[in-house]
């Protein structure tokens, strides 16, 4: 049994939903879900003014539509499962602690900005920041997973403290900046300035790319702990290539600006 | 200037993958402004040129954009 | 000439973040307008000659002339109706005024935002990221013996920059002006600012980042690699032989000009510029500061900080201020098709925002505030003409180093101020708020008590 959303009105100014989430949902009726209130803008309307609702008292919630103007679903969420069949938009799983959400479609800018567990898959392309620090904050992502399987733009993993962020298509400038720990893998390219700022962790690319000057070459190795990374991304349908699991990576340490702690593993073909 | 057989008083479009706009050529000694550098004011005309995507912050790409340069006849 | 002639001692110009308060103007009173700016530079004579007075309606609605209230009346229904209002500039306008555009926003449930957000606002947030070593103007001229100026050309932009606070003026520890002064600009082209430039370092477009970057590596006594000649232009000689100058000042300053916002990397850029001042600290006491555009924008950021709590992009949808660049600043908001309705205070966004920007911009009901027509006042359904800042406004602008500064206006001009229009607007706003919410049966609904 799910709880599904159908989106049937698109709404003309950003709708803001934190209540969609299984956290808040799960125990309701069909009727009580429907009378949730979302805003739109600054009024505040009911889900069912945009959802056709069906469904009841499940932890597993399926949205349809174009929600690209929806921000914020899934926001906190400790538990159970979002499936969204479509595009979405900014705030996706804000700071979840557990739970698991798939998305369809591309999704907005600050994916799981700050999240502390729990795991985001997106198949298509997703926007600026994700698993970033809001601006102001120190720390961003705290660990749970993101799989993207498209394309990310800037600032992937600002501030990441842990946890894995993999990008199976391009990422933008400032990957992994200002990094404290964590994994970001990235399968296509990487923009520019990759890594500034980085304190400890390791950004790990499948294409070579040019790095800042304070970044200093080490060596070319096989790592172990890859293997089992990339084993993984394959089981998952991320196109990783045989000789790259068992591949030669070059690694480059740095920031040394920071604590020269952190790690680039660029592939070494 | 030379390079693309250009000279002042030309009328040169300026493109890219946001818009385009129609500019007029001045000179400067390449000690001044490099090769491969165009100075053009801030306002209507590098609007047309500008990204509207701020990366999270709000800001537009407002400078050192990449263009095409072609000549057009006047 | 005629006989009816003022002179108005210490005016203050408000063209540029300078803030320039040792005006002398000469004002005819029966013509209206500034016949002699003493002190003014270039830029300055230009603002208070053009402010003359020019004849036309108050107000207008939808291009048709209009009555004041009837106007205020239009634009208080405009922006009450709307889901998602923004406000957006203030950069050109008392402090005073930007005080009334934050209440109306409260009031509205809007967005407000500032001409910060496409000027210095990612100096803005930088600063929230890596902190800030700052200083006032008065001290630079007082102390500064090294002045480096990045991504800026201050002799066309700021003209008295150099001369009142920066490069030539004599002070307490720089006897000597600019001959105690060591003074470096980074730049990607030559421009009328370099020759007084002691080093100029002609910078590889978009490079900025890595330079500063290498710089800080140099600082903390690493080794950087000679290819940095390469990437940036820049040889490593040089910059070992910069960084060492910088080192041993005794009190060094860097200002950040819009070459750092404006390009890729934007908030990084302005970030390693503020990292690199910090870093410097460790063997001398280096500032940095950003070198801001208009007149009050510096006002604009503190006046929505000390309201809000944030400097620009503040959402008050919720009832709360929520701020978040790049999402609620106005280019976003615009572009992405977000807002539908806006009031655009003394800033002129038709003009140069975006293309996609501005053609959100013709889809909705504008309320537009300026001293004349401008390209936002003509696609406006409400446009206001108001009195000049400064000029025939007094009121208090905020110079670049945030120092308040008093405003003596010259002459009075026909027109209404900024804050006399938005006082208006914020009563009418207020009450119809109220109206509304005792309409939808919330009668205990919360809303604030007006600000006077």
């Amino acid at each position: 049994m799910t709880i599904s959303l159908s989106l049937h009105t698109q709404p003309d100014v950003p709708l803001e939903a934190e209540l969609i989430s299984p956290d808040k949902l799960a125990g309701l009726t069909t009727a009580e879900i429907e009378k949730q209130t979302v805003e739109h803008g600054n009024q505040k309307t009911t889900i069912a003014d945009f959802f056709t609702v069906a469904g009841e008292k499940s932890d597993s919630l399926v949205l349809e539509g174009d929600l690209s103007k929806i921000k914020h679903i899934g926001s906190g969420m400790s538990f159970g499962k979002i499936n969204i069949n479509g595009d979405v938009g900014a705030h996706l799983g804000t700071a979840m602690s557990g739970g698991e959400i798939v998305v369809e479609g591309n999704v907005g800018d600050w994916l799981a900005p700050e999240m502390l567990a729990g795991r985001v898959e997106v198949k298509g392309n997703a926007g600026h920041m994700v698993g970033s620090a809001y601006r102001g904050s120190p720390a961003g992502i705290l660990g749970g997973e993101i799989i993207i399987h498209g394309n990310a733009r800037n600032e992937v993993g600002h501030a990441m403290r842990n946890g894995m962020i993999v990008i199976g298509g391009d990422s933008g400038d400032f990957t992994g900046v200002n990094m404290l720990a964590g994994t970001i893998i990235v399968l296509g390219e990487l923009g520019i300035r990759t890594g500034a700022g980085l304190r400890r962790g390791s950004v790990v690319c499948m294409k070579n790319s040019k790095l800042l000057p304070t970044f200093s070459y080490s060596c070319v190795y096989q790592p172990t702990y890859l293997r089992l990374y990339l084993l993984y991304l394959q089981s998952l349908g991320l196109g990783i290539r045989e000789e790259q699991i068992m591949g030669h990576y070059e690694r480059w340490c740095g920031d040394i600006i920071e604590f020269n702690r952190g790690e680039i593993l660029l592939y070494h073909e | 200037m030379l390079r693309l057989n250009l000279s002042d008083g030309d009328s040169v479009r300026l493109s890219n993958n946001t818009g385009e706009f129609i500019a007029t050529c001045k000179s400067k000694k390449i000690k001044d402004l490099p090769t491969g550098l165009i100075f053009i004011a801030y306002g209507p005309s590098s609007s047309r040129l500008m990204e509207s995507d701020t990366g999270g912050s709000g800001m537009p790409i407002s400078k050192n954009l990449r263009v095409q340069v072609e000549k057009v006849a006047a | 000439m005629s006989e009816n002639i003022k002179i108005v001692k210490n005016a203050t110009c408000t063209f540029c973040g300078c803030v320039c308060d040792d005006m002398e103007l000469t004002v005819d009173l029966d013509k209206k307008q500034i016949i002699k700016a003493k002190n003014a530079c270039v830029l300055g004579r230009a603002w208070f000659a053009e402010h003359t007075i020019q004849e036309g309606p108050v107000a207008l609605i939808d291009g048709k002339e209009s009555k004041l209230e009837d106007a205020i009346e239009e634009a208080a229904q405009t922006l009450t109706k709307a889901k998602f209002p923004i406000t957006y500039g203030l950069s050109d306008t008392t402090c005073e005024a930007q005080r009334q555009a934050v209440a109306i926003t409260d009031f509205i449930r809007g967005t407000i935002d500032t001409t910060t957000s496409v000027c210095h606002g990612p100096s803005g947030l930088a600063f929230q990221g890596v902190g800030e070593s700052t200083m006032t103007l008065g001290e630079v001229k007082n102390r500064a013996d090294f002045v480096m100026y990045w991504g800026g050309n201050p002799a066309e932009s700021h003209p008295r920059h150099f001369t009142r606070y920066s490069v030539t003026p004599k002070g307490m520890f720089t006897p000597n002006g600019k001959k105690d002064r060591t003074v470096v600009l980074v730049d990607v082209r030559r421009t009328a600012s370099t020759p007084v430039a002691d080093i100029f370092l002609q910078v590889k477009p978009g490079k900025d980042f890595e330079l500063a970057w290498a710089m800080r590596a140099l600082v903390k006594g690493h080794t950087v690699d000679a290819s940095i000649e390469e990437e940036t232009g820049i040889s490593l000689e040089v910059l070992t032989d910069l960084v060492e100058r910088m080192k041993n000042c005794n009190y060094g300053v860097l200002f950040m000009g819009m070459g750092l916002t404006m390009t890729r990397g934007r908030h990084f850029n302005s970030g390693a510029i503020m990292a690199l001042a910090t870093d410097l600290n460790e063997f001398t006491h280096f500032v940095a500061k950003p070198v801001r555009g208009h007149g009050n924008v510096t006002g604009a950021d503190n006046v929505v900080s000390w309201q809000t709590g944030y400097p620009f992009g503040v959402n008050f949808s919720k009832g709360y201020p929520r701020f978040n660049p790049g999402e609620f600043t106005t280019v976003d908001t615009l572009s992405r098709g977000d807002a539908d309705a806006a009031l655009i205070i003394a800033s002129d966004p038709a003009a140069n925002f975006p293309q996609a920007a501005i053609n959100h911009l013709h889809k909705i009901p504008v309320v537009s505030f300026d001293t004349k027509e401008t390209a936002t006042s003509q696609l406006a359904h409400v446009a206001f003409r108001t009195s000049t800042y400064g000029i025939n406004t007094g009121g208090t602008a905020y110079r670049m180093d945030d120092v308040p500064i008093t405003l003596r206006p010259a002459f009075e001009s026909p027109f209404p101020s900024d804050e006399e229009i938005l006082t208006a607007l914020k009563k009418r706003v207020h009450e119809l708020v109220i109206a509304k919410s005792r309409s939808q049966g919330a009668g205990t609904a919360k809303v604030a008590a007006p600000i006077r």
